[in-house]
């Protein structure tokens, strides 16, 4: 059982902290401390969504500060960074969220890999980052051993580093021009304006005396914990059409030390970092400190620069004389439209495409996997393009008789760059549902076949009406011939044709959108034996009562349909 | 109960030619799959066959009544197992009206709200008959017993709906068995039939009289007099104008006329094509009445005329000249 305890904290008020080297940070943060099952604290930090950038922050000890106050092995080493990376984010959903547990879902840019300009940002991601250590003897050489100083008893003490800031850059130069600019691009405050580098920094001494990274300086301070390390890191912008394309972008990280507190006065002739910083020139940034980690990247046209789309779905068309001759004699196909648009930052113009269309096989209703004529479903263009001036193209789809799915599959290229996109449509009646059997016990579903297994999908006056027949058929009927009504074949899920053989040609040719159903002659009484039904009895109850449409069959079988003043519902809902 | 007749009219009713005399083939595809086959099925013609109409009125109980009888033509190919007759009206009502007279067992109540309410009365020698309300807001008459339809040649009657509402010129269908439809394909493999065999093929789509919903508030007045206040004295569902073109073969048209509630029965006149058929009507004051008349090539006219009394208390009389033009 974990108890939470919230406690929102502004760090505004961290102006006010003391002296040590915190950096401001306009973020709105929460400390969350939970109570563990065995009692002890677990701490995390929560950062407001609008930051770009984040620290994952594990679990610091809570206790008091220890007797020793420097790391357990003095190390002089220059702090690396743990599992550096670029990543891309496609989707606003990819981004880390630390507070929420999540890591994000980034891409990693490889070196001069390319990022969409339709990502939702770019970023450099870390792991671990540690805090501490002593300062080298040879500021120049980290290997050197730990620099020591006389401690005023005859003795010796080491020197430890007092400050530690790690930089994060993202720049670009553009590679065309050899006088370009190194310019930043990366990262935006909270509100998306100022861009600046980020940096992370670590003190050995904050105001209370507590290890810490500066970010985290108000928890140290106030709970009395020792920060030397966060477990991960993110920060990262939007790319967009400010940023040109190609090659010339950089993700750099910086390190410095320094042996001096803020608050220490330099001597003359001391560097305060080490390595010192290299001040900007007139086309380069300032260099602060060691590139500890770097990888070069490009900026790429968008993913969805070119896109490829069907509207649909889309209704078969139903061929004449298929049995209502006043709602729908015939069934006009319908008329879609697939596009071709090509727009990066702008439309682009020009770009033509291929397109090759395939039967999705065991789709709408249909679990034979025979393939029918492609024409059978929809006639679809063979190429798209070229786009207009406004990055635009668009052709006819027209359906034909079988409901089903098919894939349009665009090939080209843009700018020399192949892309290939494809488009699912569906044709067939929307509206067709089947409820199962319910418990009246007046109907039940029969006609199921290995090539038609769902063959029971209709309008939901079909459902109705069979019910009714049904009902009313044993209502009206002999005792003797009283029982369930065998309800065969209805529509398919989408509807369209309903190849009874499975071989795609018409044979029941009034099964198209849920209007009509057939009736097995025989009748399935209580005790479970079958007869004929009472035709008669079914024909009155359809025609007189229900005021649909009762039609024998071959071998005492029945087709029933709603009235034709429904069919107009339904099909004006179906081609919908 | 007083019960006041009003009229008695015997309907010829035409129907239009069916001329699917021939017997009709049709390829079965079976069930089982195999080779298709046909079958060759005959027409269940019914041309000829009429719906004769009796319409009274009980002003005591200001209730319509209206009688139906069958006559099945000797040449009919098949026998009537039903008759449905459009009473859909305007505006809802409670469909059960215990002051009608009814002698059937409804099953189910799937009539649109609309439906004009109606008790329903089956001859009690017609075994297996039955009577209702459809789905579609019409009235059925009808057998679901095979052998039970009415046969060619013979007339079955007794057939009554009551209502209080006035009658009106509606649709009706006359629809024949498929009994012997049923009887050949029973012989054959399951299997479906292309085309299908669709008795509405040779179903008879007819007019008759019943009851109806008219706005009683915009009937035609029949023009002509002033004061403004005579012309209602006579008010018309049908025609809606003094001058009706109607196509050529017309045999016979509907007049449903409204009396005034203030119009003296003794003062009416009628003639039509100038013969005395003041016999034909029987004026009850804020009742209607429908009569039929039957029609010659070229212009017939019909002469309505009553008094009636205005509000200033004056009599006066409205005399209205409908003309029908066969062309």
């Amino acid at each position: 059982m974990r108890s939470s305890l919230i406690l929102a904290l502004c760090l505004a008020a961290l102006s006010a902290v003391g002296q040590e080297d915190v950096r401001p940070v306009a973020r709105e943060q929460q400390l969350i401390e939970e109570q563990e099952s065995d009692g002890s604290y677990r701490t995390r930090l929560r950062w407001n969504a609008n930051g770009v950038s984040q620290y994952r922050v594990a679990t610091p000890s809570a206790s008091a500060p220890s007797a020793s106050r420097g790391r357990l092995k003095p190390t002089p080493n220059y702090e690396i960074v743990d599992d550096a990376k670029v990543m891309r984010y496609r989707n606003r959903s990819d981004y880390p969220d630390y507070n929420a547990g999540w890591d994000g879902n980034g891409i990693e840019v490889p070196e001069n890999g390319s990022v969409p300009r339709s990502d939702s940002a770019v970023g450099i991601e870390t792991g671990w980052i540690n805090g501490g250590g002593c300062f080298p003897a040879n500021p120049a050489d980290p290997a050197s051993p730990c620099l020591t100083e006389p401690d005023g008893f005859g003795g010796t003490r080491i020197v430890w580093k007092q400050r530690e800031i790690w930089t994060f850059r993202m720049s670009y130069i553009d590679p065309t021009n050899p006088n370009a600019v190194e310019t930043l691009v990366g990262f935006p405050n909270e509100f998306g304006g100022f861009i600046s580098d980020d940096s992370l920094t670590w003190v050995r001494e904050t105001s209370a005396g507590r290890r810490c990274f500066t970010f985290y300086s108000y928890y140290c301070n106030t709970y009395g914990i020792d920060l030397d390390y966060i477990t991960g890191s993110v920060r990262g912008f939007q790319p967009s059409c400010a940023h040109k394309r190609g090659p010339g972008y950089k993700a750099q990280i910086f390190y410095q030390y320094s042996r001096y507190k803020i608050t220490d006065t330099i001597p003359s002739g001391a560097s305060e970092w080490e390595p010192a910083t290299v001040p900007a020139t007139a086309t380069r940034l300032a260099k602060p400190g060691k590139v500890i980690f770097t990888r070069n990247w490009e900026m790429d046209m968008g993913e969805n620069a070119v896109s490829f789309g069907v509207g649909g779905p889309l209704h078969p068309k139903i061929e004449a004389g298929t049995g209502y001759p006043t709602a729908a004699p015939t069934v006009a196909p319908a008329t879609g439209k697939v596009t071709l648009s090509a727009y990066d930052c702008g439309p682009v113009p020009g770009i033509s495409a291929s397109i090759s269309t395939d039967f999705l096989p065991g789709t709408s209703g249909h679990a034979h996997t025979n393939t029918p004529s492609l024409s059978d479903v929809a006639t679809t263009p063979g190429s798209a393009g070229p786009t207009d001036a406004n990055g635009q193209w668009s052709g006819n789809i027209t359906t034909g008789r079988v409901a089903s799915k098919l894939r349009l599959t665009a090939i080209g290229n843009i700018e020399g760059k192949l892309f290939l996109k494809t488009a699912d449509v569906s044709v067939g009646f929307a509206g067709l549902v089947d409820p199962g059997v319910d418990s009246s016990g007046v109907i039940r579903y029969t006609g199921q076949t290995t090539d038609h297994p769902s063959n029971h999908f209709g309008s939901g006056e079909l459902h109705v009406f069979v019910r009714k027949m049904a009902t009313y058929y044993n209502l009206l009927a002999a005792d003797s011939v009283k029982g369930t009504i065998g309800i065969n074949d209805m529509s398919l899920e989408r509807g369209g044709l309903f190849d009874i053989a499975g071989g795609w040609s018409p044979s029941h040719v009034r099964h198209r959108f849920g209007t009509d159903a057939d009736i097995d002659r025989f009748v399935q009484r209580s005790d479970g034996t079958f007869v004929f039904a009472d035709q008669a009895v079914i024909e009155d109850a359809v025609e007189t009562k229900l005021d649909g449409v009762f039609l024998p069959e071959s071998g005492d079988r029945m087709h029933v349909q709603v009235p034709e003043y429904m069919v107009a519902d339904i099909l004006l809902r179906g081609t919908r | 109960m007083r019960h006041l007749a009003i009229v008695v009219s015997l309907l010829l009713l035409t129907a239009p030619a069916i001329t699917a005399q021939e017997s009709t083939k049709h390829t079965v595809y079976p069930l089982a799959g195999g080779a298709t086959f046909e079958v060759e099925l005959p027409p269940l013609t019914l041309t000829g066959s009429t719906l004769a109409t009796n319409v009274t009125y009980d002003p005591a109980r200001q209730v319509y009544r209206y009688e139906y009888t069958i006559n099945s033509a000797a040449t009919n190919r098949a026998s009537i197992r039903a008759v449905q007759i459009d009473i859909s009206g305007r505006v809802a009502r409670p469909q059960t009206d215990p002051a009608l007279n009814e002698n059937v067992t409804r099953v189910g109540a799937d009539q649109p709200a609309t439906t004009i309410p109606v008790g329903i009365t089956v001859p009690t020698t017609a075994s297996f008959w039955s009577g209702g309300v459809g789905a579609g807001g019409r009235v059925f008459f009808s057998t679901n017993r095979d052998g039970a339809g009415v046969l060619p040649g013979a007339s079955l009657g007794g057939f009554v709906i009551e209502s209080k509402l006035p009658p009106g010129v509606r649709n009706a269908e006359i629809r024949p068995s498929t009994e012997v439809w049923r009887t050949i394909l029973r012989t054959h493999p399951e299997g479906e039939l292309d085309p299908p065999a669709d008795s509405r093929d040779y179903s008879l789509k007819i007019t008759t009289v019943a009851p109806s919903d008219p706005d009683l508030s915009q009937l035609f007045n029949g023009g002509g007099q002033s004061p403004a206040e005579v012309n209602p004295f006579l008010r018309y569902v049908a025609p809606t104008d003094t001058r009706t073109k109607l196509p050529a073969g017309t045999s016979s048209t509907w007049v449903v006329v409204a009396f005034g509630t203030t119009t003296d029965p003794a003062s009416f006149t009628a003639t039509f094509n100038g013969v005395d058929v003041r016999s034909r009507f029987t004026p009850v004051p804020g009742a209607l009445q429908a009569v039929q008349f039957e029609l010659q090539p070229g212009s017939n006219k019909l002469q309505l005329s009553i008094e009636g009394v205005t509000s200033s208390g004056r009599t006066a009389r409205d005399t209205d000249t409908l003309t029908f033009l066969v062309q």
